[in-house]
């Protein structure tokens, strides 16, 4: 057993870190997200530098213009970078899982044109996943998309989605069978933005301006050669494409990055020297160190080429969690200068989101509950 | 990194998993507790395998130690690993196969094995004092029958004890952690599942009680903790109990244990309130464990110092 990285990497951090600094600003907190065109051009501008580095896609293999880099360097990226904000902006998910299921299930049409454009860090895609009436059971899905000639028809609501104002194509489920067992109707469509019938609405709130919107498909016509793999065979592609990301974020270290910004804050009004809070300090910390171990532990599974397993869900828990640890911490340390915005005191309002998306805690725990403790299924 | 034991640690996790199987010493350890004795046997045949050398053996160290005080934890064993395989063979400097008792001070609170050791450190301020145990010199301490068996030193016992001098109170207070996290990581992971297989067995309302959600959330819970602990145990031997690596691992055991102590407990109902019902033997150690050298609040505390308190330049988390 080994805890500490190897040299090789603990350089690559190095030159990461370098490259952080030569690239953004000092002090950099995070793009100004509400305004949509800056954040597409200043995060665009980050994500082709580091395609230029060789560093956007190196976790894909090298046929597709990766070099295969392991697991632990994309750890590295997504400790350094997710921690102070994402710079690459939402083209992260291009390269983390969309990019990856493109190259599994695409025809070669598909991967030449999109895969090569996903790596020089040129292109913004969002997904279409939840419903009004499919959070959680997103196999239950409605979205329609019915054959005409060459085309889908595409007819439904999709909601939550984010990053909808700079996207230029969206990962979209569609229910392709309304018959037979809601998994099996499910297709995936790659949808360009810009395809007449579809309307996007914004839905304002307070955890990040941009983040929620509506997309609405009105008869939108989409070429049947957008279909990323076998139509009905959308929900296996989604859930491979998922499990298989290799690395999740980075969320322990973002977490740590708020807590060193909640002590400095304490340290300047003195709360410092108050046992209570040094005691909930550390217990804060040791929470993100667990989410640490935990996340290292399911890239050395990984690694070792172990299928997804429940160790995902672990961990994504412990990530997740120790945000709120310390959002609430900070909560407490920050008091009312906190609330104002980029204060960098008012975590807990955004917090709760993570453990809602991408799967909620609800199901998280359900699946280590099922696949990992192997407790019956209430039926 | 790696977080796959070698060879080497497999076998050690393996052998003593199933000697303490085979020999039911959590079945032994209720009887021995009853009586406030030591199981002998048990530490004779660690002794005969080598266990008591591993830290310091050529070959061997720190994580193999560990990992041998966590198995022992997990299968009930009533002996004093941490102390004695671990914790004093740090300290010391050398190995020894006696049972080792660990205290504090002037070892008047109540501490494990203090009746049944024959040698305890007692750890001062600044300072470690050894001192041969022997029954005149402890007092015992009633505490129901169940966890550890406990005791106390009577007034100025350690007048007649050697000092180990001065880099040795450090020295213990970190390996001490390092043993506890190790200890409670192997507790709590026998509670956590001598608690699955109750739930998926015991029926009520014509079902297994491990069905309903509200108990598969809370054990699914409980198991991320439970597995978060023992890395960070590990974690923090590999690292030869680095002060920060052992306050984290014993701040996160203290602290998140007591939800497996509450939640063991709670659904095993009134079966596990009894004497012969094991779930005690592993849940009524966590109490003890949670109590030593000052409970989470005092390794929460020592965290704290240690990343933002000390007075070297803090390493940054991020570039910018």
């Amino acid at each position: 057993m080994e805890f500490d990285w190897d040299p090789d990497d603990a350089k690559y951090r190095t030159e990461i870190r370098q490259f952080i600094r030569e690239n953004l600003p000092s002090g950099w907190r995070g793009y100004g997200k509400g305004e949509v065109d800056e954040y597409k051009s200043e995060s665009g501008r980050f994500a082709r530098a580091m395609a230029e580095r060789g560093w956007l896609t190196q976790s894909w293999p090298v046929e597709y213009g990766g070099s295969d880099a392991s697991g632990w360097r994309q750890a590295i990226i997504s400790e350094e970078l997710w921690s102070i904000g994402e710079p690459r902006g939402p083209q992260y998910m291009n390269v983390n899982w969309i990019g990856p299921a493109i190259m599994e299930y695409g025809t070669p049409e598909q991967k030449s044109y999109h895969l090569k454009r996903i790596s020089s860090g040129d292109v913004f895609w969002c997904q279409g996943f939840s419903e009004p009436d499919a959070g959680s059971d997103l196999a239950s899905l409605r979205c329609r998309a019915v054959h005409e000639g060459d085309n889908y028809v595409v007819t439904g609501t999709k909601i939550w989605t984010s990053h909808v104002g700079l996207a230029d194509f969206c990962f979209l489920l569609v229910r392709t069978d309304p018959e037979g067992p809601k998994h099996h109707g499910i297709s995936v469509l790659l949808v360009p933005m810009g395809t007449p019938g579809i309307e996007v609405r914004h839905i304002g709130n307070f955890v990040e301006e941009q983040a929620l919107h509506e997309l609405i498909f009105d008869g939108a016509k989409v070429p049947t050669s957008c279909r990323l793999g076998d139509e009905n065979e959308g929900w296996m592609v989604v859930r491979r494409a998922l499990a298989f990301e290799r690395v999740g974020a980075a969320h322990h270290q973002r977490a740590l990055v708020s807590l060193d910004r909640i002590v400095e804050y304490a340290e300047k009004t003195g709360l410092i020297s108050d046992p209570e809070i040094q005691t909930c300090i550390g217990e804060a910390y040791a929470a993100c160190e667990a989410a640490r171990v935990l996340y290292y532990r399911v890239v050395d599974l990984r690694e070792k080429g172990n299928p997804p397993s429940p160790d995902a869900n672990i961990s994504r828990l412990s990530g997740t969690g120790c945000l709120r640890v310390v959002a609430e911490l900070g909560h407490l340390v920050f008091g009312a200068e906190g609330l104002c915005e980029g204060s960098g005191g008012d975590d807990i309002r955004r917090v709760q989101t993570s453990s809602v998306a991408a799967g909620t805690r609800e199901v998280q725990l359900d699946q280590i509950a099922l696949r990992y403790l192997n407790l019956p299924k209430l039926r | 990194m790696d977080f796959a034991p070698d060879d080497q640690q497999r076998q050690i996790s393996d052998a003593v998993e199933r000697l303490l199987a085979d020999r039911e010493s959590y079945k032994v350890a209720i009887k021995l507790v009853e009586r406030d004795a030591y199981d002998e046997e048990l530490h004779q045949e660690l002794v005969g395998l080598g266990f008591f050398g591993i830290a310091l053996g050529e070959g061997f160290g720190a994580v193999d130690a560990a990992i041998m005080v966590e198995r022992i934890g997990y299968g009930g064993g009533l002996v004093s690993a941490g102390a004695s395989a671990l914790v004093y063979p740090m300290v010391v400097g050398d190995s020894t196969t006696e049972t080792v008792a660990l205290a504090t001070g002037d070892g008047i609170l109540p501490f494990r094995f203090a009746r049944n050791a024959s040698i305890v450190l007692a750890l001062q301020d600044s300072d470690v004092i050894r001192l041969p145990l022997t029954p005149e010199l402890v007092e015992p301490v009633a505490n129901g029958r169940v966890g550890y068996p406990l005791g106390r030193l009577k007034p100025d016992a350690l007048a007649q004890g050697d000092r180990l001098g001065s880099d040795s109170a450090d020295k213990m207070r970190r390996w001490w952690r390092v043993s506890l996290a190790s200890e409670i990581a192997g507790a709590a992971r026998g509670a956590l599942d001598r608690t699955v297989r109750y739930v998926q067995e015991r029926e009520q309302f014509n079902r297994p009680i491990g069905s309903f959600q509200a108990v598969q959330h809370q054990l699914a819970n409980l198991t991320v903790q439970v597995e978060a602990t023992r890395w960070l145990a590990y974690r923090a031997a590999f690292r030869g109990a680095a002060p920060l690596d052992a306050a984290v691992a014993a701040c996160y055991a203290t602290t998140t244990s007591p939800n497996v102590y509450r939640e063991s407990h709670q659904f095993h109902g009134a079966m596990g309130f009894t004497r012969e019902y094991p779930l005690h033997v592993w849940t009524m150690r966590l109490l003890v464990l949670q109590r030593e050298l000052g409970g989470c609040i005092a390794h929460a505390r020592e965290a704290t110092r240690q990343r933002y308190m000390s007075e070297r330049p803090r390493s940054p988390v991020a570039a910018v």
